[in-house]
């Protein structure tokens, strides 16, 4: 960039001043109070605007300090100048009420816009040039802090890249970035999220272990009811026994009560009729009664009688026999025929009255034996119905036996029926209840199990939720490293840009204080903690051995050096203003020569004629311009 | 003879479990069965096999009375059942006592058993998980007794934890057709006598494809077999392109256009890909609202070229920083690193 004209419409005490500047060196003379260092604002100005302080800084800062006094509100200038061959005219208004920057392209008189602006003065930042093209002298200061003052200014040259401005955003960027990936996907828990995971494993295992139990459980529970089942089947098959038994004791003693009921029958039958025959034999007795003994009597006598007549009788009988047998001789021997027949009347007669007799006896025999018979008939039948009866009544005290010990049986099989029936249904009853039971804690248990394999479902899923929470994790953890790896890179490419910049940076300035100097300091080396040190052919000094010249010439060199790394191919005028008072003619001599041999544009300000006189005496071209 | 073969059908498994729908599926997954169950009642197959995880966990009293009711329900057709890996039978359950209806042919030993078809001229082989994993490979060795007669091989597994199967040797293995389940997708090959019958609705996201039951004609010369798709829903993958002017209006726009050509009443798995501007990043969250959105995944990547950004900017940070990294064969963390610390230049810098 070379800057080809200045207006200064309305700045300090100038009022539509033009100044000229030409390559090379331009010296811009003037004596104090002439205007120079408003000048040298300006420039400043023209390139970065004026802002006006805040609050007390107002009063005093350089807006207020360069506003016209005496034409208020008039505040502007104009500067033309040249970058890569293309000429450019920039108008400023300063007023803040007013305030305004155009840049116009002077060759086709396009108005440039904003965008164009920053890049037409790529990377020339107010601090830069501070810390570069514009060179004031250190002076004021005492020794010691002269190379404090060079220290720092070192310092600040590594804030003049705009690149570290870069870094530190975009390492901010990246930190944020690796902030919220963390935050977000929980990277900073990833401990937390892989002790639940075994937290998991453990929950896992234990409701193994309690399924198995219940399942365990459950064997034993079937088992159980097997053994239950065949219990009561064992039972009930008892039971069914038992009233099998039962009903065939109850169907005994049925038979038994029948029995002893057709015994009872037997025994009134037998009764009555033993009363039957009491009966008969009571009139037996009474009709033997009748009969009487009288008549046993009559009969006995009857029958002595008979006996005797019996025996007359027999007399009686044999006589008639001969009597007959002497009819018989009488009437078939003798032939007697009256004899005969009187015989025979008699034997007739005789027969007559024996067959009367006999008859009658017959008769009454017949009666005796009659009632004889009737009696022995009684008798008989009164024996026979005595037997009778006895056989009754020994059959009626055998039924008695009978009856009584039929009952007795009877009793002792209702007792016992009774006790069965009252035992029986307990036991099958018990074991359904507990049957039930049994069922309602199979049903538990299913229950049971259900629960745990949905809590293993549960689990599952749990498990499958934690690694996806790890999966997220682990792709977070490798952005992360990514960004970690883009950060320390960013660093590293920093490091490597500043240390070569370093190292251009002494070299450059190297060249510059070889130059400056005629050689006298050949090397020019500041370390990374900035200390600066120069070299001759046999010496290394430390900046603080010096004279203030020499470190005005190391200022020099590292500001000439420093402008030549940032601005690189697009170089910028140097603003030198009162740089070289501290130096003496030759360094100046030297100074000026390397200045007018190394760099496009110079502008010097300064109020003495040394410069001029020393150019001159070099006869090194250069332009003046007088104040 | 006629089989109707099916497997995984894992009753009681609700899928999405994040979603709104994953108790409907739970319920849709039950009405499917129902409904095969009505059609094995139409159609009068031969045979009705279930190549086990019938259920998604060990069934408890009411799932079993249930299923035992549907399966009484088609009787006398014969149901060939197996207990998988998901529904394995453990000691002394239920499962292991249940009392099915005649038709119900419940193979439930650990070890390989037969059993005879009389009317079929048929012998099923078969054997049942009691744990959730067989390590051996207990199907490489069997083969039918009475070659003359139609073997089937009902099996479940075929990777490494589940009963791993030689695939080449049930072609030569003598069965006349192995019905295959654990597999979640249908699968079988041109004259080939094994398939997996694949879940009966899919159970979840990566489950994508047709899904229902095989109608498979088994003669001793050969075998037929014949998808027929039964599900309700399917699971779909949909790839969105990104680009630099992507917009989230503009995505859920393309997300909702694609789900309505589609088919309403299916699932989807959405994948983002593509390069996006830095400013842009997707909200996964407003994709799963649009409803039917199953998993979101987010492949789109910065998009920067740094070829460009390095050659405009060499003589600072920006270009020295990506000058950094090698233009080739970065590692993942590298290229994140490379576009972060980009980004956060670029950010800088405004």
């Amino acid at each position: 960039m070379i800057i080809k004209e200045l207006y200064l419409e309305h700045f300090g005490q100038f009022h539509e001043k033009k100044i000229k500047l030409h390559k090379g060196l331009n010296i811009i003379y003037g004596e104090n109070e002439a205007g120079k260092t408003t000048i040298h604002t300006f420039i400043r100005g023209m390139l970065f605007g004026l802002e006006r302080g805040r609050g007390k800084a107002a009063k005093q800062d350089t807006y207020s300090k360069y506003e016209p006094w005496d034409m208020p509100g008039a505040y502007s200038g104009s500067m033309r100048f040249e970058i890569a061959g293309v000429n450019y005219r920039m108008d400023r208004e300063f007023k803040t009420e007013r305030k305004s920057v155009r840049v116009i392209c002077e060759d086709n008189g396009k108005l440039l816009t904003p965008e164009e602006q920053k890049e037409l003065f790529g990377g020339l930042f107010e601090e830069s040039y501070y810390n570069t093209v514009s060179v004031s002298q250190l002076g004021g200061q005492t020794d010691g802090d002269l190379s404090l003052v060079l220290k720092q200014y070192a310092a600040n040259l590594s804030s003049t890249k705009h690149a570290d401005m870069n870094l530190k955003k975009a390492s901010e960027f990246l930190r944020n970035k690796k902030k919220q990936m963390v935050k977000e996907n929980q990277v900073d828990k990833k401990a937390v999220w892989k002790n639940a995971w075994l937290d998991l494993e453990e929950k896992e295992v234990s409701q193994k272990v309690e399924l198995k139990a219940l399942e365990e459980q459950m064997t034993k529970l079937v088992a159980e009811q097997q053994t239950v089942q065949t219990e009561y089947d064992r039972e009930l098959a008892t039971e069914q026994k038992e009233r099998d038994t039962l009903r065939q004791m109850q169907v005994e003693c049925k038979t038994l009560c029948d029995r002893q009921l057709e015994l009872i029958k037997e025994q009134k039958d037998l009764q009555t009729k033993i009363g039957e025959k009491r009966e008969q034999i009571g009139r037996m007795m009474q009709a033997l009664e009748t009969v009487g003994l009288s008549t046993l009597d009559d009969v006995l006598a009857e029958m002595n009688r008979q006996e005797k007549k019996n025996c007359i009788s027999l007399w009686s009988y044999l006589f008639f026999l001969l009597s007959t047998i002497c009819t018989a001789y009488v009437f078939l021997v003798v032939q007697i025929p009256t004899a005969g027949f009187a015989c025979l009347a008699i034997t007739l007669t005789f027969l007559a009255v024996f067959i009367f007799r006999t008859l009658r006896r017959i008769e009454a025999k017949k009666e005796k034996l009659m009632e004889l018979e009737k009696c022995k008939d009684i008798c008989i039948r009164c024996a026979a119905t005595q037997s009778e009866f006895e056989q009754l009544r020994k059959t009626c005290e055998e039924e008695e036996h009978k009856s009584a010990a039929l009952n007795q049986r009877i009793q002792t099989m209702e007792r016992e029926i009774q006790k069965k029936i009252s035992k029986m249904p307990e036991k099958t009853k018990e074991i359904a209840k507990y049957q039930v039971e049994l069922k309602q804690r199979e049903q538990k248990l299913q229950w049971e199990m259900e629960q745990q394999f949905k809590k293993q479902e549960e689990l599952a899923e749990e498990r499958a939720g934690i690694r996806e929470r790890l999966q997220i994790i682990g792709e977070a953890e490798v952005e992360v490293k990514a960004v970690e790896l883009a950060l320390s890179r960013l660093e590293e490419v920093a490091v490597k840009i500043k240390g070569s910049f370093g190292i251009r940076l002494n070299e450059k300035a190297s060249y510059y204080i070889d130059r400056i100097t005629g050689g006298k300091y050949r090397k020019l080396v500041m370390d990374d903690d900035l200390q600066i040190a120069v070299h001759t052919d046999h010496r290394v000094l430390e900046v603080s051995q010096l004279s203030k010249g020499t470190m005005e010439q190391i200022y020099l060199s590292l500001r000439l050096a420093a402008a030549d790394l940032i601005f690189e191919q697009e170089h910028k005028p140097m603003l030198l203003d009162d740089a070289f008072v501290a130096y003496d003619n030759k360094r100046m001599a030297m100074t000026l020569q390397s200045l007018s041999d190394m760099v496009e544009q110079s502008v010097i300000f300064t109020c003495h004629t040394r410069e001029k006189a020393v150019l001159d005496k070099s006869e090194i071209p250069y332009h003046v311009i007088k104040l | 003879m006629r089989i109707i073969h099916t497997a995984d059908i894992h009753l009681g498994a609700a899928p999405d479990k994040k979603r709104t729908w994953s108790k409907l599926r739970e319920k849709e997954i039950w009405q499917t069965f129902e409904a095969l169950i009505g059609r094995v009642k139409e159609e009068q197959p031969d045979l009705f096999i279930i190549a086990g995880d019938l259920f998604h966990r060990p069934p408890m009293e009411r799932e079993l009375r249930e299923v035992a009711a549907l399966f009484a329900d088609i009787a006398p057709i014969p149901v060939v059942l197996i207990a998988g890996n998901h529904d394995y039978i453990r000691k002394n359950s239920l499962y292991e006592r249940f009392a099915w209806s005649d038709n119900v042919i419940f193979l439930k030993d650990s070890i390989m058993s037969r059993v005879e078809l009389k009317d079929l001229a048929t012998d099923i082989y078969g054997l049942s998980y009691t744990e959730q994993e067989i390590l051996a490979p207990v199907y490489d060795h069997v083969e039918p007794q009475d070659e003359s007669r139609i073997n089937i091989l009902v099996a479940h597994g075929g990777d490494e934890k589940h009963a791993p199967i030689r695939f080449q040797r049930l072609p030569v293995s003598g069965f006349d057709y192995v019905a295959l389940g654990h597999i979640h997708k249908t699968a079988w090959a041109r004259h080939a006598n094994f398939a997996y019958a694949g879940s009966l609705e899919p159970i979840d996201c990566t489950e994508t494809g047709e899904h229902g039951y095989l109608d498979v004609d088994v003669r001793k010369e050969g075998c037929t077999v014949q998808f027929v798709p039964f599900a309700k829903r399917n699971y779909k993958m949909l790839r969105i392109a990104v680009d630099l002017n992507a917009t989230l209006v503009g995505l859920r726009r393309s997300v909702s256009t694609a789900i309505s050509e589609e088919g309403e009443e299916h699932l989807y798995h959405i994948v983002f890909e593509g390069e996006r501007h830095p400013d842009f990043q997707i909200d996964c969250e407003e994709i799963y609202m649009l409803g039917n959105v199953a998993k979101v995944e987010d492949e789109t990547k910065i998009s920067y070229d740094f070829e460009k950004l390095k050659r405009e900017n060499e003589d600072n940070m920006l270009g020295v920083f990506i000058d950094s990294f090698a233009a080739e064969d970065l590692s993942e963390i590298e290229s994140k690193a490379l576009a972060y610390g980009v980004q956060a230049l670029l950010d800088a810098e405004q």
